[in-house]
């Protein structure tokens, strides 16, 4: 049975019989299922101070599955709305929390229409044939998996991209029932969607499909489907092709990723939904505080989104104008084209042979419906998505644990696991460990596959000379055009360039591959000023190099000798997918070199390759290749070579001939590619190193106090960092040059003071400068929160109170007397304090948990509430607790208990109460913070629940009066203690 | 073991220590010397196919975690788990794909076969058309997988045996050597059986050959994981072997 999928537009009608009579037997088995887990929560999540709708993916007993029995019902009836009938029970919802479950079911139906296909599937089966298995495979995934928080159903529903004219471009996802378990938090840490971007004859390249849906501006959608193509001469592109496009995050991608959290939903809900009236207000309403299905773990972004593309063209007599042109994009705010150049050399050819495998299956039915058969190129998506979702969670700098070494990971990815090596900050420099797999020579298990690899021989090869003056001009920041054939040669190139100057961030804007279609086209290129600075632009079209005459320097590159397409093969991945990763071999090599660009002559290299298809010939390579490398052939920069640089910078350092000769002479005895690679790799990391040796001693002596002496009486949130300042840091660098000629690598060829002038003009500068500033803070964040969490606050807090609590008679005397121990208490709760609600959409499954359980102990006043302390680990700070069972926890009675109170804290329930109570109070971060502000750290989970602990353990602490006020007082007080 | 035997489930229960006394992985030497190799795990992949619903899934979760989840909800695309092992004076690590048993998935099914050691195709004993599907799967890894792949077809939901058993042992056990299969029947729920069909394939697998081929290329990157998460697969037959803690994956 292979399922109908729907192609979505025509199939309107077929679907609301289907999605009907199919939830039925589903809703039973729901019903029965969810029941089991909690029904009392489902009212009591309502008024918790944390996000109650947890975005974990697994069922769990928390209070976001809570809400979802009574929806239901509900969803049934809203299902019948959405086919016209007026739905009766949106007023009778009693809280908020009901009333957004029943906002999430009503969006839910909305995915069951997407998810027809499926649903028809289901419902065939279950007539046609009563076997028992059929029933149980199908309905869980398809109707409201319990699996399945409501957020995510909101926010597919959501973004699904409205039905305006633009938005038809983007099919309305037929794959949905299986987007609905997917487990799009983990998804999106590491990729932002798939996409597949068609060449249509009549409108030009379009986004075909989104998956999962994102919705993407106007502009989006175009720099998308424009960068997924080459534009220029489309016959010397036949074949496949990988490369890279940059472009700035879109308002989507930020708010997930630099804020960790999706747009207001009332936004999209406005654009996109026309039938359910009541939703938008709802969904806009608690929308941005209960869904943070970005946050949970921390994702480093640059504030632009990667696009890496697979591009196939071929002749297909079948089509109109008898070619195939397609291209997958996988978007990731990743710059790791190591990692997913990788995923798509798997992923693009078996998606476009599956392409046509649907195509032959409907040719071979010879039946018009389009929709049985396209199932197995979206399998394949699906299949891949669920893959990546599955993957443990990215490297980030911003997680309290960071390693200054790389970080290898193991990843599955269809069928394949993979063993990845990702550095651990953005300007990290790695060396190859060993050939890239399918090399000759590559061990087995072949060596981790760099993610950000430097294949510096490779791409200068026969230009070695170059390299010295392609990272002074980066240094600096001066701008460069890089000039190639192919969006994979330039792609490739520039990637090498940005990993030249490592590890020193690159800080400049960077485009691996740049149209003129693209958004930013007028501003980077249609002024008639001098270039902005800083800015790589890769580009094939000729047209720029009219356009940016007045651009200084221009990169060529070559095309490396072509070598025969077997000898190739090895780009691809080795194990598995050789036939059709084997593909990937006979891309780009069919085009022509370059015929060797004259230095005045901007508009040569386009003159030669206006319509050459013959087979290359090696007649303009500047030298004649060694001999070695017909057999270590590397695989990325696929023959790509940079023959010419074109600059009017006077070079301030001579090259390293000795190392020029040292490497040729390797190649020549037939070392392997990653040794040479590493050889020049290691001298420019060394040459970057010893040039920012000088700044890093200077802002060493900006930092203010030192981190590690921090307590809690002394505790300080971020240090002070002095300015840096120019003068006398050039002063430093006359007082080290004055002695030697040079410290660094290389001899110099004008004084090194104005080489650092103009790096500290560069935005390269800034970027180290933040990147500096930025580990200096972490550095501190991390020390405060360990302060925060470890430190005895118990003891630290009656001190400062002078023991006022044992002696409640003269407690309030004593207290107005010491009104700056008081104060300083205070102060350290609201620290705390400000932590737990900073943090807590990063940990809103445990705290969703704990909340309810506290909301649900409060309501049942006896009970013992016990998922509370098993959510918070026993902390080394405190003597054993003593479990009781929880006292009657209504706020008022906290005053009248005092002597009980802080013997019954670890038991949790009171004190969860007075936690939340003063959470509750604090004003809700608009983002979680940590991401956008400079040098976050989010803590691990145990961390956080420490910090929930030491919480409650202070508040305990406060005499009555004290507790009450700090209790009462919101943000107004807040700012009155001053922080 | 071609008899579907209802293994005696104590058997193997004072078995499951984990074989701790195998030395660390992490001394490494370049040449592959039988000591080194013997300590580098190697690498078995291996992928689980059948039709839906018929407890691919929980029979890997039973042989990685011992866990048993009713109910389980259907793999979309296929789920990927390690397993390291101890057999003899080797270490296997199973590289586990559990795919997807649904139709739509069985074009992606070529991915997941392919450079694949071992396979286990599994069928559900309370329902016959299961074992045809199972057959399919049989024939197609014999058309197009690695020729030397060792497969195993496996009966699962062997604790329903006495009520609604569909497929009598027999029958799929002569099937099973007919085809040269490795064949048991077992059940994820109880746990019986389970170890032993991997045991069986691990002792199939020609380990000799895979190591030769992989030590003449310098072990750089053995993998030093501790042997903690190890399974004896020496244990000998006990159906309900436990699996020490997880390995990573």
């Amino acid at each position: 049975m292979s399922e109908p999928a729907s192609p979505a537009r025509p199939a309107m009608q077929r679907r609301r019989t289907m999605v009907r009579t199919d939830s039925a037997p589903c809703d039973l088995s729901d019903e029965a299922s969810v029941a089991s887990l909690s029904p009392p929560n489902a009212i009591s999540a309502g008024p918790a101070w944390t996000p109650p709708q947890g975005p974990s993916p697994r069922p769990s007993l928390n209070g976001a599955h809570a809400a979802r029995p009574s929806s239901v019902e509900e969803r049934k009836s809203n299902i019948v709305a959405r086919a016209g009938v007026p739905r009766e029970e949106s007023e009778d919802a009693l809280h908020g929390e009901l009333r957004s479950s029943d906002d999430a079911a009503s969006n839910y139906s909305t995915a069951s229409e997407g998810e027809l296909p499926a649903a028809s599937a289901a419902g065939k089966n279950s007539t046609v044939n009563a076997a028992p298995s059929t029933n149980t495979k199908y309905p869980t995934p398809l109707h409201l998996p319990p699996p399945l928080p409501s957020p995510q159903h909101t926010l597919l529903t959501n973004f699904r991209s409205p039905p305006s004219p633009a938005g038809a471009l983007v099919s309305p996802n037929p794959m949905d029932h299986a987007l609905l378990s997917l487990n799009l938090r983990m998804f999106w840490q590491w990729i932002l969607c798939i996409c597949v971007v068609a060449f249509d004859l009549d409108t030009g390249q379009a986004l075909e499909c989104v998956y999962p849906p994102i919705d993407f501006s106007e502009d989006e959608r175009k720099n998308i489907a424009f960068s997924a193509f080459p534009d220029s001469n489309s016959t010397s592109h036949i074949g496949d092709s990988r490369f890279t496009f940059r472009m700035r995050s879109g308002h989507f991608t930020t708010e997930l990723y630099r804020k960790q959290q999706p747009p207001p939903l009332a936004d999209v809900n406005g654009a996109s939904v026309a039938s359910s009236p009541a939703r938008g207000n709802v969904a806009g309403a608690t929308g941005v505080d209960t869904l943070h299905p970005g946050a949970g773990l921390p994702v480093d972004t640059d504030g632009h989104t990667y696009g890496y593309v697979f591009f196939r063209q071929q002749r297909d007599t079948q089509l109109r104008r008898g070619y195939f042109q397609k291209s997958l994009v996988i978007l990731s705010p990743h710059p790791w084209p190591g990692l997913f150049l990788d995923l798509i050399a798997t992923l693009g050819p078996a998606y476009m042979d599956s392409l046509y495998e649907d195509r032959r299956a409907i040719t071979m039915s010879s039946d018009l419906s389009y929709s049985t058969v396209s199932s197995v190129a979206k399998t394949l998506l699906e299949t891949a998505c669920f893959d990546i979702a599955a993957w443990p969670p990215p490297p980030s700098t911003l997680s309290s644990e960071t390693t200054y070494i790389p970080i290898p990971i193991s990843l599955p990815f269809l069928g394949t696991a993979t063993q990845y090596s990702f550095p651990p900050n953005a300007r990290f420099a790695q060396l190859m460990d060993g050939p890239p797999k399918g090399c000759l020579g590559a061990t087995d298990p072949p060596a981790a596959t760099n993610c950000t690899a430097g294949r510096f021989y490779e791409l200068f090869d026969g230009s070695l000379e170059l390299m010295w003056t392609a990272w002074e001009l980066l240094l600096v920041g001066q701008s460069l055009l890089v000039v190639a054939e192919t969006p994979q040669a330039c792609s490739d190139i520039i990637w090498g360039l940005v990993e030249l100057l490592k590890p020193i961030p690159f800080g400049g804007d960077f485009r691996p591959y740049f149209t003129i279609q693209d958004s930013d086209f007028k501003g980077i290129a249609n002024r008639q000023r001098l270039p902005t600075t800083a800015t790589i632009l890769g580009v094939t079209n000729p047209v720029f190099t009219k356009v940016l005459e007045h651009w200084p320097n221009v990169l060529r590159a070559a095309k490396h000798v072509p070598a025969p397409a077997l000898s190739e093969a090895p780009s691809a991945n080795a194990l598995g997918a050789a036939s059709s990763r084997s593909r990937l071999s006979n891309p780009a090599p069919n085009i022509n070199t370059f015929s060797p660009p004259s230095k005045s002559g901007l508009l040569s290299p386009f003159a030669s390759m206006a319509s050459r298809t013959s087979p290359p010939s090696n007649t303009t390579s500047n030298r004649p290749a060694p001999p070695h490398q017909k057999h270590h052939r590397a695989p990325a920069p696929d023959g790509v070579r940079i023959e010419t640089i074109t600059c009017k910078h006077k070079p301030f350092l001579h090259k390293d001939r000795a190392l020029i000769k040292e490497v040729v002479e390797a190649a020549i005895r037939g070392k392997p590619t990653h040794i040479l690679n590493n050889m020049l790799r290691r001298h420019f990391m060394d040459l970057t190193e010893r040039f920012i040796q000088p700044l890093n001693k200077h802002f060493q002596t900006l930092v203010v106090g030192n981190s590690q002496s921090m307590t809690l009486s002394n505790i300080r949130a971020r240090p002070e960092i002095r300015p840096f300042r120019q003068e006398s840091f050039l002063e430093l660098v006359d007082g080290l040059t004055a002695g030697k000629q040079s410290f660094l690598p290389v001899a110099t060829k004008r004084p090194l003071k104005d080489l650092y002038r103009a790096f500290l003009l560069s935005p390269n500068f800034a970027a180290w400068l933040q990147h500096r500033t930025e580990d200096v803070f972490r550095d501190w964040r991390r020390r405060y929160i360990a302060v925060l969490c470890t430190h005895d606050v118990d003891a630290w807090a009656r001190e400062r109170l002078g023991d006022v609590a044992r002696s409640p008679s003269k407690r309030t005397p004593i207290r107005r007397g010491s009104g700056a121990g008081d104060i300083e208490c205070v102060d350290l709760i609201l620290r705390v304090r400000d932590e737990v609600v900073k943090y807590a959409p990063y940990f809103a499954a445990a705290a969703a948990a704990a909340s309810s359980s506290a909301t649900a102990g409060s309501q049942a006043s006896s009970s013992t509430s016990s998922s509370v302390p098993t959510s918070v680990p026993t902390t080394p700070a405190v003597s054993t607790p003593t479990p009781r069972p929880p006292p009657p926890v209504a706020r008022p009675s906290i005053t009248s208990r005092l002597s009980t109170a802080y013997l019954d804290l670890s038991t949790g329930a009171a004190d969860a109460g007075w936690a939340s109570t003063l959470c509750a109070a604090a004003p809700a971060p608009s983002s979680p913070g940590p991401v956008s502000v400079m040098g976050g750290v989010v803590p691990t989970a145990a961390q956080y629940a420490q910090l929930k602990m030491q919480l409650q353990r202070l508040v305990a602490v406060l005499p009555d009066d004290l507790r009450g006020s700090v209790l009462g007082m919101g943000r107004g007080a807040r700012g009155g203690v001053g922080k | 073991m071609s008899a579907p035997s209802q293994t005696p489930a104590a058997a193997g229960a004072a078995s499951n220590t984990p074989s701790s006394t195998a030395p660390s992985a992490s001394t490494t030497n370049a040449d592959a010397s039988s000591a080194a190799a013997a300590l580098k795990p190697i690498q078995v992949k291996l992928v689980l196919l059948g039709e839906a619903a018929v407890g691919k899934s929980s029979l890997v979760l039973r042989f990685v975690n011992n866990e048993f989840q009713e109910n389980k909800e259907p793999t979309i695309g296929a789920a990927f788990l390690t397993q390291k092992c101890k057999l003899d004076d080797k270490i296997i690590k199973f590289e586990i794909w559990d795919t997807a048993g649904q139709e739509r998935f069985h074009s992606l099914a070529p991915m997941y076969y392919r450079n694949a050691q071992a396979a286990v195709v599994v069928y559900d004993i309370t329902k016959a058309a299961s074992l045809d599907k199972a057959k399919s799967w049989v024939k197609e890894l014999q058309r197009q997988a690695n020729p030397n792949i060792v497969i195993a077809l496996v009966g699962n939901k062997l604790d329903l045996a006495a009520t609604s058993r569909a497929v009598p042992a027999e029958e799929a056990s002569a099937y099973a050597t007919e085809a040269g299969l490795l064949f048991a029947e077992a059940s994820a729920k109880t746990g019986d059986n389970v170890m032993d069909v991997f045991t069986e394939i691990a002792k199939k697998i020609p380990l000799e050959q895979l190591l030769a081929s992989r030590g003449r290329a310098g072990a750089s990157g053995a993998s030093g994981a501790g042997a903690a998460g190890r399974v004896d697969l020496n244990a000998g037959p006990g159906g309900r072997n436990a699996p020490q803690g997880q390995c990573g994956c």
